[in-house]
């Protein structure tokens, strides 16, 4: 078996889960004995299929319990099921009343720390992390112009696609920086690295599009305002 | 280091002329695959041990035999017997358990895991839903777990999760990476 008929036709993914013919198997697991690149893959790939298997037996072992406990209880008065029941929301409620106060502190020390916590500039670089979001409120970010750049991390709400453009326009519209043929993080984010010059204080809008060979199209826009820190 | 079909033929002919450093040779180009098969046709690791080591074995003695007829062909044969075995080993034991009790009295159940198997069990158990705990995209989440456990089609996961189609094996792909960024990360010693 070649490779590129391997990558044409997902014969690794088919062969994880057991969908390759007989004949397109054996063949598959012939070349492992001279690939190991292939070998590699297929033993990660099923590394990660015995490890969510082992995870969803011990969820239905669990839940069959489950099902166990509730026929024993149905077996039990109405007064002594009662008194269980109220055991076990007492027992169920302690830890989410607890949990729900440490909840509830942490947000409050977040609105106090201020909402521009993420548009701050970390360290030597100045990072500007962004993400889209429909009909958001432009945020306000702040450059240092000591700094000699600036990286922005643009949030991509999802990843469709493997290439994508990137456009920077100021109020004016004028266009202040294009770049193509970026490729998403594995995060899900597009890095790009500006001059500080390129950001003096105004308001810009910037717009993500999805490459492909049907052309471009919209992944999002996200508005925002700098102002300098200085 | 992988068995192309001259490397098949010169092993084939040096294990049968008795050359034992070509013994070593079949287990350092073949072992990693033959494991990987063994793990594959059993249910811990084990079984897998077991299967791969009587692996090695029945090839060497059938190599050394003149038993394989297309030296070119060694990864084939290889690896029709490390599934033929697992057969016979699955068959002989369905044979064991309807035997009476008293014909085996004091003997194991050989299908139980052991105490190692149930550790790497459990740590395996664990490592995963730390993991997916951890995955930040809960997309990525639903995807494995739908094409790997479930089992569903590409189509009906695409169409829950409005994923066009064409883009199924790149975002499967890509959920594949975080996940194994994040196992690497734990799973890494230090």
């Amino acid at each position: 078996m070649e490779h590129p008929r391997i990558d044409d036709n997902k014969i690794i993914d088919h062969y994880l889960v057991g969908q390759l013919s007989p004949d397109d198997e054996a063949a598959f697991e012939e070349h492992l004995f001279e690939c190991t690149d292939c070998l590699e893959k297929v033993q990660w790939g099923e590394e990660l299929r015995r490890g969510l298997r082992t995870v969803a037996t011990e969820d239905t072992a669990r839940a069959t319990v489950a099902l166990g406990w509730m026929a024993w209880l149905r077996q039990l008065g109405s007064a002594r099921r009662a008194g269980l029941a109220s055991l076990a929301l007492l027992v169920t409620l302690l830890p989410a009343v607890v949990l729900w106060q440490q909840v509830e502190l942490a947000q409050l020390r977040s609105r106090a720390a201020g909402s521009s916590a993420l548009t701050e500039p970390i360290g030597d670089l100045a990072v500007l992390s962004m993400g889209v979001v429909r009909d958001a409120e432009p945020v306000e970010v702040r450059v240092d112009p000591e700094k000699a750049a600036v990286l922005l991390s643009l949030e991509l709400p999802r990843v469709d696609a493997d290439r994508y453009r990137v456009t920077l326009v100021d109020v004016d519209g004028s266009v202040q920086w294009r770049g193509d043929d970026l490729e998403p993080s594995l995060y899900d984010t597009l890095m790009v690295i500006l001059p500080s010059t390129y950001l003096v204080p105004g308001s810009y809008r910037i717009t993500i599009e999805a490459m492909s060979s049907a052309g471009a199209s919209s992944a999002g826009e996200l508005e925002f305002r700098v102002v300098s820190s200085m | 280091m992988t068995l192309d079909t001259a490397a098949a033929v010169d092993l084939v002919q040096r294990i049968s002329d008795g050359d034992t450093s070509a013994d070593a040779e079949l287990v350092e180009r073949c072992g990693k695959v033959l494991r990987f098969l063994a793990r594959r046709c059993t249910r811990n690791e084990a079984d897998a041990e077991d299967l791969y080591q009587e692996t090695l074995i029945v090839a060497l003695e059938k190599i050394r035999r003149h038993e394989v007829r297309e030296p070119e062909r060694l990864a084939g044969f290889l690896r029709a017997l490390v599934k033929n075995l697992s057969v016979q080993r699955y068959r002989r034991r369905s044979y064991d358990v309807e035997k009476p009790s008293d014909a085996l009295p004091d003997a194991p159940d050989e299908r139980q895991p052991n105490a190692l198997g149930h550790l790497l069990h459990r740590e395996r158990s664990l490592l995963t839903r730390r993991l997916l705990t951890e995955l930040k995209v809960s997309r990525d989440r639903e995807v494995l777990s739908r094409f790997y456990i479930a089992e569903e089609s590409s189509p009906r996961i695409c169409q829950d999760l409005d994923i066009e189609p064409e883009h199924f094996y790149r975002v499967l792909h890509r959920a594949r990476q975080r996940y194994r960024l994040l196992w690497e990360e734990h799973a890494e010693p230090g």
